[in-house]
């Protein structure tokens, strides 16, 4: 492993690869779609919320980040490795560089993309919340933006390790499909099953009631519990599809 | 695959014996027999893992609806409460045979190329 090394396939991915401007196009969806939740939220789905603080605008774009941000992160990362394999130019790729290289270049290019996709969502609900005459709460969309940046990382990780597993992309599309069903089954599983901390959802959830307000005193301690617990996931998913990229025959 | 039956039949005797909670014990054995299916077949290995897990559940469950008091008494009941049951573990038998899948899968890639190496 290098780090220039890394970097390189990241830069390449950014600004010359094929499948950047279709990265970079879902991820603009995204940032309409939380848009137009925000816009909209109004008029249609107050109701959800009881309106005595005023509207909390980062609540409502990180259940949208909750809801829809598992499709868009596998729509755009489940043929990142897997195409290359397909057509076979992994090889010419993995003749120069490391593969572990290789394989966290393309990882922190999709988390670059997702990364800016909620400093963006983060930004519109700024612009929300001061333009609606609230108070400024800055610490709220910071968190906002650290818990959606490494909830959407989690399931990069995912997708990106069953990608690697793949042959082709029509494996790696379904495998991820089943994947996501079976998570959503574990968490629908209940509160009092231990299945749902395999799930990201779980901690996903979890991080909402910091959305509504800020723990004072001791809450600290859970705000980097959570933290912790899901930067270790990404990580344990990552660390295997480092292992699974190194034992596969290209 | 017939294999992967026998070796899920005797996990579901044994978890019913351990009165293990029904889905832990559903997808453990749905866990070993998708590695294992994985590491023995190489190719189309997720079909394999999910026919046999099916299989096996469903010959599981029949065997304990027919020689266990319980289920004697559950059949004799009779009526809506027993088709909504049926349904109920018919739909939880798939989502085991799809973990199972997706860990054959999983498994099968990881160990595809063990032997290559030493060539």
């Amino acid at each position: 492993m290098n780090f220039s090394e890394i970097q390189i396939i990241g830069e390449d991915e950014t600004f010359k690869g094929l499948k950047s401007k279709y990265v970079w196009l879902f991820g603009g969806i995204f940032v309409f779609l939380c848009f137009l939740a925000m816009h909209y939220y109004s008029t249609y789905i107050s109701f959800l919320f009881p309106i005595s603080k005023g509207i909390p605008y980062s609540l409502i774009s990180y259940i949208v980040v909750l809801s829809i941000g598992p499709f868009i992160t596998l729509i755009t990362s489940f043929d990142i490795v897997s195409s290359e394999i397909e057509t076979g130019s992994v090889r010419y790729i993995i003749s120069k560089v490391h593969r572990s290289s290789f394989i966290l270049g393309k990882f922190f290019f999709l988390f670059l993309v997702f990364i800016s996709v909620s400093t963006g969502i983060a930004l519109i609900s700024l612009i929300y919340q001061y333009s609606e005459g609230n108070a400024f709460q800055l610490k709220n969309i910071v968190l906002f933006w650290i818990f959606s940046s490494l909830y959407l990382g989690c399931f990069i990780s995912i997708f990106l390790f069953i990608s690697t597993l793949s042959v082709n992309n029509k494996i790696s599309f379904t495998m991820s499909m089943i994947f996501l069903g079976i998570l959503v089954f574990f968490f629908l599983q209940g509160q009092d099953n231990y299945l749902k901390y395999l799930t990201p959802f779980f901690y996903g959830v979890k991080n909402m009631e910091f959305m509504k307000d800020f723990p004072a005193g001791a809450g600290y301690l859970t705000v980097f519990e959570s933290l912790f617990s899901m930067f270790l996931y990404m990580l344990v998913f990552l660390s295997m599809s480092l292992l699974a990229i190194k034992r596969r025959d290209l | 695959m017939l294999i992967g039956i026998v070796i899920g039949l005797v996990l579901f005797g044994f978890f019913e014996y351990l009165g293990l909670d029904q889905t832990y014990g559903g997808i453990i054995g749905a866990l070993i027999v998708g590695t294992l299916i994985g590491k023995t077949i190489c190719k189309g290995s997720e079909k394999y893992a999910f026919f046999s897990i099916f299989m096996y559940n469903l010959i599981g469950w029949i065997l304990v609806f027919l020689l266990t008091s319980d289920g004697k008494i559950a059949l004799q009941y009779g009526g809506i409460v027993l088709s909504a049951f049926v349904g109920v573990l018919l739909i939880m038998f798939f989502f085991y045979s799809i973990i199972g899948s997706f860990v054959a899968f999983v498994a099968s890639n990881l160990s595809r190329n063990k032997e290559d190496e030493g060539l």
